[in-house]
């Protein structure tokens, strides 16, 4: 008796039920991981997203800085660029950042023969600045650019600009997912 | 009880402390891992308020330089210094911005520290051109830490431990500097055909304001206005519209006000916008100490001779009253030059019958007038042609009080008109080709047309300022 207890005692589960029990194990199992690499993807697209949407407002700000301060600004295609000169403001000596001092007349300052060119492009999808040649990236993941004189304004100072990215975990023939990041804004260059 | 089975121990407790510490372990291994994913989401979350933080405090201190910028242009406007320090020995003024404070999170309070001078350069045939430099401030929230972006850090230039400008420790917490660089120029204050402190009334819908350009071909002819090459930059402003009135006037240009709504404006053919507000600088009276010629109250025909130009003869009067015929006129310049005349009468001007004050050929005469200005038939001969050789100053009274300026006998003039504390009338209509600058202006019945000339928008030598660059550090 004490023999038929004991084995009662320490009864195992059918094949059946373990096979069920194995079955549901894997499932939940299943759906657990793929909750888990679901959410871990949605994780890594939101902080995507909201790093290229930060980006995109880097890129406008480097855009909107250069364009108030322009001297001359031009927009070509085959590849998208945008173009502006600014004044070379700097003194050539000690200290830094100190400005020259202008020739100035009735039509404009003049702080020197040699203002800087500095280009805007995409490149690899990579948004290049070039500033005299030298090009720096400044952003990472940019699929669209497009800069444009706002012909609202008629004084023909206003240049519009406006960037897409590609979210990621998202297809490039998503186009609803990349026209869905655009981002615009607009800058008056203040000495035309 | 020999035979009694001791009471499980060893294994068996060994055993179950093994199934608590699989759950203790368990347990522990949850509460890491979801502190971990705790603190990614804090971190990820944290950085990214960081860096909209640092940008939008970036924003900011552009603005209050802006604002800084703003403040000195309109210092330079009004001649008010008020609130600035200095001149220094450099000959530097400096004002420190009051904080903007605002509510809300991040940032709350930008500054700004504004500089204005003028090098030794800048004073020029063309007037004095001034530099502003203003450089605004506004602190960034969430510590002396970077938003983790070296591309957000290269743009922004935060100040998180070191000025970036003196290289000292920061004081009061980080922050972020924007420092920009503004030429002001001496401009004409005539940018508008009428720049009004209050209104301009009309009672005739046949009353005209339009433009043309004394210097351009296309829109003139022979410096004259041409109906046919008519403009539509005739633009109107008005600092208080409270007894304006349009009366379906044809106005070529574009109508901005502050105030009451402007009724009868179907003739504005530009934009019609509101608020507006300019500050209008008052006309000062001279300071010559020495002139050419005084005279006392002058009744009667006179003469002046012209100086050359920048050097111009200055004569002052108590008076001039013509009842009749008589002239004030101005010798013709030696062939081939021009001439400049000054004039500077304290008291009132009052021409009546066929009298005139006659501009030759080559001579620009710009006349001060301290009392009331009346013309009841007289008339303004302007042989130059062109409204940049006949400027009428009425200074404004120090006591604020009131001043007219009454125009009647329909003759019209080629004249610039500088009186923002006169009431000016314009009773019996007539043809003006320049620009007024009044307190209020007033239209009779009869058609009145006042061709704005846009040249003198384009003149230099103040009283006004505008920008004429713009500059930002970017190192």
């Amino acid at each position: 008796m004490t023999k038929l207890r004991s084995i009662s005692t320490r009864a195992g589960f059918t094949l059946v039920e373990s096979v069920v029990a194995a079955a549901v194990g894997t499932i939940i199992l299943a759906g657990l991981a793929l909750g888990a690499v679901s959410l871990s993807r949605s994780s890594q697209a939101v902080e995507s997203f909201s790093d290229d949407i930060i980006s995109q407002s880097r890129i406008l700000d480097y855009l909107s800085r250069d364009v108030r301060r322009a001297l001359t600004v031009a927009v070509t295609a085959n590849p998208t660029k945008l173009t502006v000169t600014v004044a070379d403001q700097y003194a050539a000596t000690a200290p830094l950042r100190t400005f020259k001092v202008p020739t100035v007349s009735l039509a404009n300052a003049n702080y020197g023969n040699t203002p800087l060119t500095v280009s805007y492009y995409i490149s690899g999808g990579n948004f290049v600045r070039q500033e005299n040649g030298v090009s720096s990236i400044i952003t990472l993941n940019v699929s669209d650019f497009e800069p444009v004189f706002d012909t609202s304004d008629p004084s023909g100072k206003t240049v519009k600009f406006s960037l897409t990215f590609m979210p990621a975990f998202k297809t490039k023939s998503d186009v609803t997912a990349r026209t869905g990041t655009k981002m615009t804004a607009s800058a008056k260059v203040r000495n035309l | 009880m020999k035979n009694r089975k001791p009471p499980p121990e060893g294994p068996h407790r060994t055993k179950l402390g093994g199934k608590r510490g699989s759950t203790l372990l368990v347990t522990v291994s949850t509460i890491v891992i979801l502190t971990l994913a705790m603190a990614h989401v804090c971190r990820v979350v944290t950085t990214r308020y960081r860096q909209l933080a640092q940008a939008d405090s970036w924003h900011q201190s552009l603005s209050g330089a802006d604002a800084g910028a703003e403040l000195a242009i309109v210092a330079l406007r009004s001649r008010d210094w008020t609130g600035w320090q200095g001149p220094d020995v450099n000959g530097v003024r400096t004002f420190n911005m009051p904080a903007l404070v605002h509510g809300g999170d991040g940032n709350t309070a930008v500054t700004a520290t504004v500089q204005v001078d003028s090098p030794p350069s800048f004073t020029t045939g063309a007037g004095v051109f001034y530099r502003i430099r203003s450089k605004g401030r506004a602190s960034v929230p969430g510590g002396g830490y970077t938003g983790l972006d070296k591309y957000d850090n290269k743009l922004r230039h935060l100040s998180l431990f070191r000025d970036r400008d003196t290289g000292t420790a920061v004081a009061g917490g980080a922050f972020v500097s924007r420092a920009i660089e503004v030429i002001a120029k001496p401009s004409s204050i005539f940018s508008r055909a009428l720049t009004l402190t209050n209104w301009l009334t009309s009672t005739s819908n046949q009353s005209i304001v339009d433009s043309f350009d004394s210097e351009d071909p296309t829109k003139s002819t022979n410096s004259l206005y041409d109906v046919t090459k008519r403009q539509s930059n005739a633009d109107i402003s008005m600092n208080d519209s409270t007894n304006a009135n349009f009366s379906g006037m044809s106005v070529y240009g574009d109508l901005a006000y502050s105030g009451p709504v402007v009724p009868d404006t179907q003739g504005v053919q530009g934009t019609i916008t509101t608020p507006f507000s300019q500050t209008i600088p008052p006309v000062p009276a001279p300071t010559w100490t020495t002139v050419t010629g005084s005279f006392g109250n002058v009744s009667t025909s006179t003469t002046l001779i012209p100086g050359a130009v920048g050097l111009p003869t200055r004569y002052k009067m108590n008076s001039m009253k013509f009842t009749n015929s008589e002239t004030l006129s101005i010798a013709a310049p030696a062939a081939g030059t021009r001439g400049e005349v000054e004039v500077w009468v304290t008291g009132d001007v009052a021409m009546a019958g066929t009298s005139q004050i006659v501009v030759p050929k080559g001579v620009r005469l710009t006349i001060w007038v301290e009392g009331d200005i009346k013309n009841t038939g007289g008339s303004f001969v302007n042989n130059d042609s062109v409204a940049s050789s006949f400027f009428i100053n009425g200074v404004t009274p120090a006591d604020g009080s009131a001043r007219s300026f009454s125009l009647g006998g329909g003759t019209g003039a080629i004249v610039a008109v500088n009186a923002p504390a006169y009431d000016v009338s314009i009773t019996g209509g007539g043809e003006f080709y320049g620009g007024f600058i009044a307190k209020d202006v007033s239209l009779g019945n009869s058609k009145t047309s006042i061709h704005y000339d846009e040249a003198l928008g384009r003149l230099g030598g103040g009283p006004d300022y505008t920008v004429l660059s713009f500059a930002e550090d970017v190192r």
